[in-house]
């Protein structure tokens, strides 16, 4: 008897804040001996219980991502329930959400609440008027309650996550929980300690894939998590705050609003923060469908690094003779001793321009990044302790990362990854520190494209804002 | 046009224009780049468990023929059981993405047709009962869907997962656990067993067992992963 209080207790910790299937909350296994107990908390009316794959409008779709057709899978003769079963296929990872299974979420107030002193701010930094101005406006909107979406548009390096702890600090002292999501594992692992330091009497948590189920199911005052893990958070958040809206691939995009949707309580503020507002963001910006507001300068209050556009020939034959593009030596020369940070358009040209830069000059330190390196952390953190001299990159290291004093360079601008928004975040890499606030940004290309352009029209046109 | 994804990988599938396009009705499954990290079990192997790289017979195959009572095994893979190929049996099995079934499904009764003509009839390993729920489906008859399959074997006792023992444990642990569904004389008959990985072999020939008791003449296998030796041959 006293164990299965215990394991009441468990399920209700567990679900707090939450949407689950059966076999995540038991994922200690013996999910089959304990669904009775489900059953019967749901007849008590503790859990609430819904199929996990639903038809809307005669359209199948996953309730937990929202998935539908190509993305479900199919089994003839379910072993559990003897039919045709659908699965699935784009959540798998969470756990197999089945046409024969339920999610289950709390039917009462959770459990936990952050306290009254959750909120005290442990960061003693000061804020610029800009982010000061910006994050006024911030609290501002959370106490009024009435907009319910805001865009902060925040260029690179102006101290985003800074200009948040107020309005972070205002909810939790309401005892709301908040919600931080982002796109990249890595910016959660960055993210998460900085909010511990800012916040010391809340109890904070990232969550991302791979992390153990103890930890995947515990409460905190403010999480941290990726689109995917926010997918099992239900009607939980009054204040929801995406970072990098941007940086979410389209398709991400459609998922994301859905699980921000779903892990929104029924009164929710969602703020977008972002470098790199989409068109569509701006225009309803400007027309006041979406509140909003714009820190164009950095923290230091210096310009930012306009790019520089520079042809340099027909760079994949030279790479490929392993020669680097003479403007690409001319950067690296006048760079020195400083770090510098390349960019290529394909993981193909990783390996190829690492051998030119070697035999260029032997003794420069090189290393490679990409989304699929298992050593990736390792090698960014070489980089980030100054063991290395060049880093040689996909797009995965276009955002998200803060390094003294390094050097931006865009080997193949001209690529279609290399969006605008993308050059701007990579422009942004350069300059980001208050000790060295200035920075070299070149796009070494084959022909400039209009997303070049763009990006340093962007750039100037923020630079002339607040000057 | 409609676009095709990757079983594996989601990524949209490039299909070069050309008139087969047109006329094919079914797309791959996989993309080019999934489908060339999927290693095929060919060329030289052993001619009873089929481990590749190995002259005539294996050292296990050898040891194993000295031991049984009955006559060996032989057995047949699509592919070597490679990093690739583990995270897909792992994604397939474990997670229950049932739907990667269909990347072996043809191949698997193909290479059947090709290996052991003949077979008359073609047997999915079962999952015991507990395992089975758990899981959804038994992988090995996703697998055998393509084969005019019969489940002719119960599981006997929960084992521990053989994925999770080694050497004499897995022996041990699947010896005795398969039994027939229903008593039947299978004199002079030619049994094909179908599963997702052979490792060490002995639930193929746990599962054997019963159909060599009840007089068979052959017993033969096919799976769709091959793990290899690590030790020399």
């Amino acid at each position: 008897m006293e164990k299965n209080e215990y394991r009441r207790k468990d399920v209700m910790s567990r679900i707090q804040y939450r949407r689950l299937l059966a076999s995540e909350i038991f994922y200690d296994g013996e999910e089959r001996e304990h669904l009775p107990l489900l059953e019967k908390m749901t007849a008590e009316g503790l859990l609430y219980k819904e199929p996990a794959i639903r038809e809307e409008k005669g359209i199948l779709q996953c309730a937990r991502c929202g998935s539908g057709k190509p993305f479900l899978g199919e089994v003839s003769n379910c072993s559990r329930c003897g039919k045709k079963c659908l699965y699935c296929r784009a959540c798998l990872m969470m756990g197999r959400a089945a046409s024969c299974g339920f999610l289950y979420s709390s039917a009462v107030s959770p459990v936990q609440h952050p306290g009254l002193e959750t909120g005290n701010l442990g960061w003693d930094g000061k804020l610029s008027a800009g982010q000061r101005q910006a994050a006024e406006k911030l609290v501002q909107c959370f106490r009024s309650g009435k907009s319910w979406e805001f865009l902060l548009w925040a260029v690179c390096g102006a101290g985003k996550t800074e200009m948040l702890f107020p309005l972070i600090s205002e909810a939790l002292k309401k005892g709301n929980a908040v919600m931080l999501c982002t796109p990249r594992r890595d910016v959660v692992q960055e993210l998460e300690p900085r909010l511990k330091e800012a916040f010391p009497k809340a109890e904070t948590a990232g969550f991302y894939g791979g992390k153990s189920p103890e930890s995947r199911f515990c409460y905190a005052d403010v999480a941290v998590a990726t689109t995917h893990q926010l997918l099992r958070f239900y009607k939980a958040y009054t204040l929801i705050i995406i970072d990098e809206v941007d940086a979410f691939p389209y398709t991400m995009d459609k998922k994301l609003q859905f699980a921000a949707g779903q892990a929104a309580a029924d009164k929710c503020m969602t703020v977008y923060v972002t470098a790199t507002p989409s068109r569509m963001q701006q225009r309803r910006a400007a027309s006041g469908s979406l509140e909003s507001a714009v820190v164009s300068r950095r923290f230091h209050g210096k310009d930012l690094p306009v790019p520089r556009l520079v042809w340099a020939g027909n760079w994949k034959k030279q790479i490929e003779n392993a020669r680097l593009p003479k403007a690409l030596r001319l950067f690296l020369k006048e760079a020195g001793e400083r770090q510098v940070l390349l960019f290529v358009p394909e993981v193909s040209w990783l390996n190829p321009v690492q051998e030119a830069l070697n035999k260029w000059q032997g003794n420069l330190r090189t290393a490679t990044v990409h989304s699929q390196e298992e050593e990736r952390s390792e090698r960014v953190k070489m980089f980030r302790e100054g063991s290395l001299d060049v880093l040689i990159t996909t797009t995965i290291l276009e955002r998200g990362i803060t390094i003294e004093n390094v050097q931006a360079a865009v080997l193949g601008a001209e690529n279609a990854v290399f969006t605008e928004t993308a050059l701007i975040q990579i422009a942004g890499r350069a300059g980001r520190s208050s000790r060295y606030p200035t920075g070299m940004v070149s796009f070494f290309h084959y022909g400039s494209t209009r997303e070049m352009k763009r990006a340093v029209r962007t750039i100037i046109q923020l630079n002339r804002w607040n000057s | 046009m409609k676009t095709y994804l990757c079983l594996v990988c989601h990524e949209p599938l490039k299909q070069p224009p050309g008139w087969l396009n047109v006329f094919q009705s079914r797309p791959p499954l996989l993309c080019t780049g999934c489908r060339d990290l999927l290693e095929p079990a060919a060329g030289e192997r052993c001619s009873i468990c089929g481990h590749p790289d190995v002259i005539k017979r294996c050292s296990d195959c050898a040891v194993r023929e000295k031991r049984n009572r009955f006559p060996p095994v032989v057995h047949r893979s699509l592919y070597t059981y490679n990093p690739f190929m583990k995270d897909l049996i792992s994604q397939f099995k474990y997670r229950g993405d049932a739907e990667l079934s269909l990347i072996f499904a043809d191949d698997l009764f193909k290479l059947a047709r090709r290996e052991f003509p003949g077979f008359h009839t073609a047997v999915p390993i079962p999952l015991h009962p507990t395992r089975l729920w758990e899981r959804g489906f038994n992988q090995a008859s996703l697998l055998g869907q393509k084969f005019p399959a019969e489940e002719l074997l119960i599981r006997d006792g929960l084992s521990t997962k053989q994925s999770k023992s080694s050497g004499k444990d897995r022996r041990d642990n699947a010896e005795g656990a398969f039994m027939l569904k229903h008593p039947a004389d299978w004199s002079e008959k030619h049994i094909l067993l179908i599963d997702d990985i052979y490792t060490t072999g002995s639930t193929i020939e746990a599962a054997a067992l019963p159909f060599w008791e009840a007089g068979a003449l052959r017993v033969s296998a096919v799976t769709a992963a091959r793990a290899l030796k690590k030790a020399p041959l």
